[in-house]
């Protein structure tokens, strides 16, 4: 990748920018959620009061371990969107998340808590369901404009959109995972407790909890991004279009239950290779 | 209501009683133990479909041994271990016995010692309220202040 | 054959109302073994009897349980009552029957939030609490507390509610009926809820009647058993049926319990059409003495009352029997073959109210 000033200044950007971006949409959630409850719901700043807070609190781990793999998982995190926002390869910041992820769930494993170990196993499931319909993504945009580079995809003429419609859905669809919202919420709920517990992170709190929350705020920008991509020649459409689909997020969680991971697995699946593989096919036959 | 009568059973026939119930449709509903100064005995009530129930009444004491009715009813088990650990009546033949640890009670057999009722001595007003006159004369105690500051080898980052 | 490991429940657990511990035994992620633990509440209740004389002891029975408070009460105050045989005005024996069947609409509402939420579906927890405050105010204005309402008494009721409140409360219960609609067809029809819920932890006719389960554990697997059917309060002159379900698994049980509410709704109207007047308490004079045994149906099943008296103010025995602590045998029937993610709608599908198993 050329370091040019247009990746330099990406960077930067996104570095400044995302946890901001990132915690702003996360208390507009909390409080779209709570009005749906019947509750007034948070302050829109409270998720940076929480990480504040959350920053102070006394470390009383049992293992220090974990603390490596989650500064692993946030530097990752960082990296795979300063890859995107930087006009880098896709393909490679889809292996640098899943790089990510895999600290991640290391990290669970490092702690002796069997609800950090059954989050652990979970979340595995859950990657298995959510990779290839990522990955199709990214070798769609590639079918389409020949480039696995995110700058020669934004700066493509025609929308994306028009190419890959079914990529698209498909994509929306694992969204529902990757933003950790119900149905698909089984290894870490986001607002929601569950029978074991917190999950993935039962065993994490004070400055580690923070990271992660802080790097989960990264990941949902850089998965904006993505939809950004589809969008890409008509900013104001496409920005409108990634706060639809985040929103659209918020409305599936208030409105269903949690699946288990037999039906996540199924069910990503099954969309995957309908809509992504249809899509896919269609792009080499056109 | 319910029409209030307990026939009276003995140990040894108490597990035939709940064959012949079960025969005859009834299922367990519940059993409990009584104890007052003068008597103890324990009380089972078998209950039908159509609601209408039969109760036994067994007497029994602390340290007696009563054959258990959880090979006919394993409804039974918990009665039996919760009446075991709170009255001392052992049951021979439990499905599954906790062996004390249902409630773990700090004192073993608390319901078996059955307590006089206390009485209310009456207090005297003016002796009461003199206990508890605070004198607004007298400075309040010095109290040391609270130490905020965290320990030294907290664990911190 | 996958390695077995050993995963604790409760009894702190955020999904669990009250401290309850089981021992999971895992393959995977399937259960092969539950081992039950509690004792965390036993308050030893009903030891108090030696201490507090037969009035007062109606207080400390209500205190076992705060979901379930009203019919304890009242079951006490009924038992006594047959013991000294005291009988309480009809007016009396009405309002019992309508604060309880509020405490059942109120204790459903309370239940089907809970089950909202083990699996996964806040929002329709948090709708229902919003409804169950509509129930709430109704008890603060008629009995003066939310939880807690100590109306009960030994010859009748302390309080009395008029004839206006109670019309106004029946517009309120049209409200409540209105409010419920559309959070019982989510219950019944979402698809995630019944992926959930069908299917799971089927408990067969035979089975539920023989391991002792009672109330809408029972009925949802086709025993049509009710203890209201027994006349008690003035149960013997309403109009209603024990409201059975065939499948017997946990879709089944929130379908009973949605029923009820409905059914206690209406029981309510028919209360309030047919209260006679008059007072609502009669003096007692005297003691217990003798011995009685009274069955109640609470929400969450068919509780059993013994009060034995001896002559003295003060009780020889009083003892409860209730529903979760029959309901605790086909719970751990229930459990071994079921995934892990499904401990938690089991242990709430028998309505769990742990207060009241250990008093």
């Amino acid at each position: 990748m050329d370091v040019t000033a247009t990746t330099v200044i990406g960077i930067l950007i996104y570095l400044a920018a995302a946890p901001v971006v990132g915690g702003l949409l996360t208390g507009a959630d909390r409080i779209v959620s709570a009005r749906m409850q019947g509750r007034y719901g948070p302050p829109l700043l409270q998720p940076f009061y929480d990480v504040l807070k959350l920053w102070q609190k006394e470390n009383i781990v049992v293992n220090r371990q974990q603390k490596v793999y989650i500064l692993g998982f946030f530097v990752f995190v960082i990296i795979t969107g300063c890859i995107m926002f930087g006009g880098g390869d896709l393909l490679l910041a889809v292996f640098a998340l899943t790089l990510a992820s895999v600290f991640l769930i290391v990290a669970a494993y490092s702690t002796f808590s069997p609800y950090a170990h059954i989050g652990a196993e979970r979340e595995m499931i859950q990657m298995v369901s959510y990779e290839p319909m990522v990955i199709l993504t990214v070798v769609g945009m590639y079918m389409a404009t020949g480039s696995f580079s995110a700058a020669d995809i934004a700066r493509h003429d025609g929308m994306l959109f028009l190419h890959l419609p079914f990529i698209f859905l498909g994509f929306l669809f694992i969204l529902t995972i990757k933003f950790r919202k119900s149905p698909f919420d089984i290894s870490m709920s986001h607002h929601a407790h569950q029978e074991i517990v917190r999950g993935l992170t039962t065993e994490f709190s004070g400055r580690d909890l923070a990271l992660i929350e802080i790097a989960h705020w990264y990941e949902n920008v850089f998965l904006l991004g993505l939809i950004y991509l589809f969008f890409a020649p008509v900013p104001v459409v496409a920005v409108a279009v990634t706060l639809a689909a985040y929103f659209l997020e918020v409305f599936i969680d208030n409105n269903n239950a949690r699946l288990k991971w037999q039906h996540a697995l199924g069910s990503s699946w099954a969309v995957t290779l309908v809509l992504g593989v249809s899509n896919v096919v269609l792009l080499a036959f056109r | 209501m319910d029409p209030q009568v307990f026939f009276p059973a003995v140990k040894t026939e108490v597990v035939e009683i709940a064959q012949r119930n079960k025969a005859l449709g009834y299922r367990f509903a519940q059993m409990h133990c009584v104890k007052t100064p003068s008597e103890m005995f324990i009380i089972y009530t078998f209950e039908k479909l159509d609601l209408s129930i039969e109760q036994y009444r067994l007497p029994a004491e602390t340290d007696g041994a009563v054959p258990s009715v959880s090979g006919v009813f394993l409804a039974a088990v918990l009665y039996e271990n919760e009446i075991s650990e709170l009255y001392g009546v052992e049951f021979t033949g439990l499905a599954l016995d906790f062996a004390g640890t249902l409630y773990e009670t700090a004192k073993p057999r608390a319901f078996a010692e059955v307590a006089t009722p206390v009485k209310k001595t009456p207090v005297k007003k003016a002796a009461a309220a003199e206990k508890t006159k605070v004198d607004l004369k007298k400075p309040a105690e010095e109290k040391a202040p609270i130490n905020l500051k965290k320990p030294a080898d907290g664990g911190g980052n | 054959m996958g390695e077995r490991t050993i995963i604790p429940f409760g009894p702190q657990h955020p999904v669990l109302p009250e401290p309850l511990h089981l021992d999971l035994i895992l393959e995977d992620e399937k259960i092969v073994g539950a081992v039950p633990s509690i004792g965390f509440i036993h308050r030893g209740l009903e030891k108090l009897v030696e201490k507090r004389d037969f009035q007062e002891m109606a207080f400390v029975i209500e205190r076992i349980c705060g979901i379930c408070s009203f019919i304890h009460g009242q079951g006490y105050v009924q038992t006594i009552e047959a013991v000294m045989g005291v009988e309480i005005p009809e007016r009396a024996k009405y309002l019992r029957s309508f604060w309880g069947e509020l405490s059942r609409v109120h204790s459903h509402l309370l239940w089907l939030g809970l089950m909202a939420d083990a699996f996964g579906f806040e929002s329709l927890f948090m709708h229902c609490w919003r409804v169950r405050e509509k129930v709430l105010d109704i008890f603060e204005e008629t009995t003066g507390g939310r939880v807690i309402f100590s109306v009960c008494k030994v010859g009748g009721l302390w309080k009395n509610v008029d004839g206006d409140t109670l019309r106004r409360i029946g517009g309120v219960l049209k409200d409540v009926d209105k409010d419920i609609r559309p959070l019982a067809d989510v219950f019944m029809r979402d698809y995630t809820v019944q992926k959930r819920c069908v299917g799971l932890g089927v408990l067969t006719k035979e089975e539920a009647f023989q391991l002792g389960a009672v109330g809408p554990m029972l009925r949802a697997s086709g025993v049509a058993m009710d203890a209201r059917k027994l006349g008690y309060a003035a149960y013997g002159n309403l109009e209603f049926e024990p409201v059975t379900e065939n499948a017997g698994d946990c879709q089944a049980r929130i379908a009973v319990r949605v029923r009820e509410i409905y059914q206690a709704l209406d029981i309510m109207r028919q209360c309030i059409e047919k209260m006679p007047g008059g007072e609502v308490a009669t003096t007692v004079k005297g003691n217990p003495q003798g011995e009685y045994l009274s069955r109640l149906e609470q929400p969450r099943g068919e509780a059993v009352y013994y009060g034995k008296g001896n002559g003295t103010k003060y009780l020889d025995r009083f003892r409860v029997r209730t529903p979760t602590f029959a309901n605790l045998i086909p719970l751990l029937h229930i459990i071994p073959g079921c995934d892990l993610a499904d401990v938690p709608l089991l242990a709430l599908t028998i309505d769990p109210c742990i207060s009241c198993t250990e008093r």
